[in-house]
Formats: C-alpha cells, sequence, structure tokens
C-alpha cells in the first residue's frame, strides 16, 4: 500500500466550501471525487492535512466523508486509507467520524 | 535546647506562611487572567452567534459573511484549545456549535432565508449556551 499526503489548502483550496459542485468551485463533492474516491479505488493510503485552509464548514466534512459511505466504501475500509491530521483543529478528525459513523447508520 | 527548637518552628512556619501567600497570590492573578480572557472569548462567541443568525437570515447565500463565520471559528477553537478553555479535551460543545452553524443550509445553492423560530436557529442559541456553559464550568472547577 503506497502511501500519500494531501494538504488540502495546497493541493485543493485554501477556502474549501459548500457540500455540491453546485455550491461552488471547492465544494465537498468534488474534493470526495478529485482526493478521496481515487486514493480508494487503488488501495492506497494517504495523510490528510487540515491546516491551512481558512476554516472548514460541516457541510464540506460531511458530504466529502460521510458522502463516501453513500457510495459504498465502509468505515473500516475509509479509517484504514486516511489519517486526519489536524494540528489547528483537533475536532476535526473526530467530527468526520461522527459524519462517517451518522451515514453508516442511516444506510 | 527548648530556644533552638522554637526558633526553627518560627522559621519554619514563617517560609510556610510566605510560601501559602506566594500561591495565593500566583492563583489570584491567573484567576484574573484566565476570566478576562474568557471574557474575551464570549465576546467572540456571541459575535460569531450574531453573525451566524445573520447569515442564515439573509436574504442570500453571502459568501462573504460564510467565510468570515468559518474564520472566526477557527480562530476560536484554536484559543479554546490554547488556554485549555475546556476540560479533558472533550470539544463536543464546539463540534455541536459549529455544526449547528455549518453543517446545514450553509455555503449552499438551495440556501433558504431561515424564519425566527426556524429549527436551525434554536439549535446555534441552544449550543451556543451549552459551550458557554462548558466554558464556565472548567473555570468555576479550575479556580473553585
Amino acid at each position: 500500500m503506497s502511501k500519500s499526503v494531501i494538504t488540502i489548502a495546497k493541493d485543493f483550496s485554501r477556502y474549501p466550501a459548500g457540500r455540491y459542485l453546485s455550491d461552488g468551485p471547492c465544494s465537498g463533492t468534488k474534493f470526495r471525487e478529485e482526493f478521496l474516491i481515487d486514493t480508494l479505488n487503488r488501495n492506497q493510503h494517504a495523510d490528510i492535512i487540515f491546516d491551512g485552509a481558512r476554516g472548514y464548514g460541516s457541510s464540506f466534512l460531511e458530504e466529502a466523508f460521510g458522502g463516501l459511505v453513500r457510495l459504498g466504501f465502509s468505515k473500516s475500509k475509509i479509517l484504514e486509507a486516511f489519517t486526519f491530521i489536524s494540528n489547528n483543529d483537533p475536532t476535526i478528525p473526530d467530527e468526520i467520524i461522527d459524519y462517517i459513523d451518522e451515514a453508516e447508520e442511516e444506510k | 535546647m527548648v530556644s533552638e527548637k522554637c526558633q526553627f518552628i518560627t522559621y519554619a512556619l514563617v517560609i510556610a506562611g510566605w510560601f501559602f501567600v506566594d500561591w495565593r497570590n500566583n492563583k489570584r492573578e491567573l484567576r484574573k487572567e484566565k476570566r478576562s480572557l474568557i471574557d474575551r472569548t464570549h465576546v467572540d462567541i456571541n459575535s460569531i452567534e450574531s453573525k451566524a443568525v445573520e447569515y442564515h437570515q439573509g436574504a442570500h447565500n453571502n459568501e462573504q459573511l460564510s467565510k468570515e463565520i468559518k474564520i472566526l471559528l477557527d480562530r476560536l477553537i484554536k484559543v479554546i484549545t490554547r488556554e485549555k478553555l475546556i476540560s479533558n479535551n472533550n470539544f463536543r460543545k464546539y463540534s455541536d456549535f459549529k455544526r449547528a452553524i455549518t453543517l446545514n443550509n450553509f455555503d449552499s445553492s438551495s440556501y433558504i432565508c431561515q424564519p425566527d423560530n426556524s429549527e436551525l436557529l434554536d439549535k446555534i442559541y441552544s449550543t451556543k449556551d451549552n459551550l458557554v456553559h462548558e466554558i464556565e464550568m472548567k473555570f468555576s472547577n479550575d479556580f473553585r
């Protein structure tokens, strides 16, 4: 399993915002499609670094990660594939796990 | 011999008294500093709440305001963690507040202006109160 690093502020946007593609150019859906699904399909591992962006709306995080569950990826596969690194805001990893759990419950 | 013992006890009491007064003064100063920081944090939290209500009751999806809210939330969590304003790294109350503001109807092309009695606004008010309470509880436990 090869390992990569996704620094959202550098590789995606300093201003991630919104849930759907129609919400703007840096939405959770776009991030999921461009970065997350590819990593999962290739059975790779990625460290996702959240520091550096100017804040994350919960709608962005929910759609990016909860959306993976709605697409059929299991919680264990997602957590195996990604390590969430957020030094500035330590609440982000737990928030993401909550969204994954809630999406699994809703399945 | 007896007078030497008395002298030793006197010195010991003076030193212990000095340490106690010094410790109490330090604690009082620390309490004052923390109180002032918490008061400023409450102002910041109130400001986020006001901006969030303004955003959700605006005529349209105000991208500038949403950006501002996210930046303010980001600053808030940095202060909360740096200054240990919440106990045992239990950030649930902060997350609930952030979620109430930014999970639904936020940065959304299908934005809907919320009426005064909307559930979303109620959630913002209640999670804000819970966050303030959590910070005050930590302060009260630390400086009881």
